[in-house]
């Protein structure tokens, strides 16, 4: 391993007097407080909760509130062999292909 | 109940190597009495490393009163702390690199990196030499000049506690040792 211009020497200490600066402002320090403690013990959070939560109130009376459910009558499943086989929905409606346009078009032609 | 079993933990460390995960269990249960004892253990390094990174006594002793205030105020999350020396050494290096990105209103003063040890004083100039050539050096290679040659971390580790892939942590290991030698006249 090669020499390094450094070996032999030491870094440089922080001054003794930096002890006591330091634990003097970490000791001081307040851990801040967690969001719920903050709201439970600020009365002005906890007024702006209330306010939020009264407008979103009145905007949902405003628009009615929410749509009512509607029930969909299914037809009964058809049981073949003893499997249930589910109501078919609609087929969807076939896509018009390019010969079969081009046929109604000549067809229209004519 | 918990927080008597913390306390006595705390106070009675089980072994050298378990005491810093016992300081920060104690601190992320709300005690500040292992800051002492953290001090007494870290502050050493945590100061080199700002000194080193930022080229400021005065800006290294704000990053460990910093590191110090983050470590009281961080909480339960300390507790899943697994190895408190890299993080400590994380967190001086994110405060060093967050405080050469303010403006300086004091100007840079000639700064001791190293000195000569006790009972070797004719090794002094020597460490003016050396503190004179490491000041001509970028910071972050300085920093992990620092960090592989006192604090003994390896590549990989340096990579961890500086945010940088390992080639670039010893890229610039290389290159500061380099120029540290080419500053100082020694041979590559």
């Amino acid at each position: 391993m090669s020499r390094s211009p450094l070996d032999g020497l030491r870094p440089t200490r922080p001054a003794p007097e930096l002890r006591e600066r330091v634990l003097r402002a970490a000791v001081a320090a307040e851990v801040p407080a967690h969001w719920v403690d903050r709201l439970w013990t600020s009365a002005r959070l906890r007024l702006a909760a209330v306010i939020a939560i009264a407008v979103l109130l009145l905007a949902h009376a405003a628009i009615g509130g929410a749509p009512a459910p509607v029930s969909v009558e299914l037809p009964p499943p058809v049981v073949v062999e003893g499997i249930a086989i589910p109501p078919a929905t609609p087929a969807p409606e076939p896509a018009i292909t390019a010969s079969a346009a081009r046929e109604l078009a000549l067809e229209a032609a004519r | 109940m918990t927080a008597a079993l913390v306390w006595s933990f705390a106070t009675v460390p089980p072994a050298e190597d378990d005491a810093p995960r016992a300081w920060f269990a104690a601190l992320a249960e709300g005690s500040r009495e292992p800051l002492g004892a953290i001090y007494d253990r870290f502050a050493a390094e945590l100061h080199a490393l700002a000194l080193w990174r930022t080229g400021s006594r005065e800006d290294a002793d704000d990053v460990v009163q910093e590191v110090f205030v983050r470590l009281a105020t961080t909480g339960a999350d300390l507790a899943r702390v697994r190895e408190p020396r890299a993080y400590l050494l994380a967190m001086a290096h994110r405060a060093s690199v967050d405080r050469k990105r303010r403006p300086r209103t004091a100007p840079l003063e000639d700064v001791a990196f190293v000195e000569a040890p006790p009972f070797e004083p004719e090794r002094s100039a020597d460490a003016a030499r050396a503190s004179s050539a490491l000041s001509e050096l970028p910071g972050a290679q300085r920093e992990v000049v620092w960090l592989h040659h006192f604090a003994g971390l390896a590549f990989r580790e340096i990579g961890d506690v500086t945010g940088v892939p390992t080639f670039t942590a010893a890229s610039r290991y290389r290159l500061g040792l380099a120029k540290l030698r080419a500053l100082l006249g020694e041979p590559r």
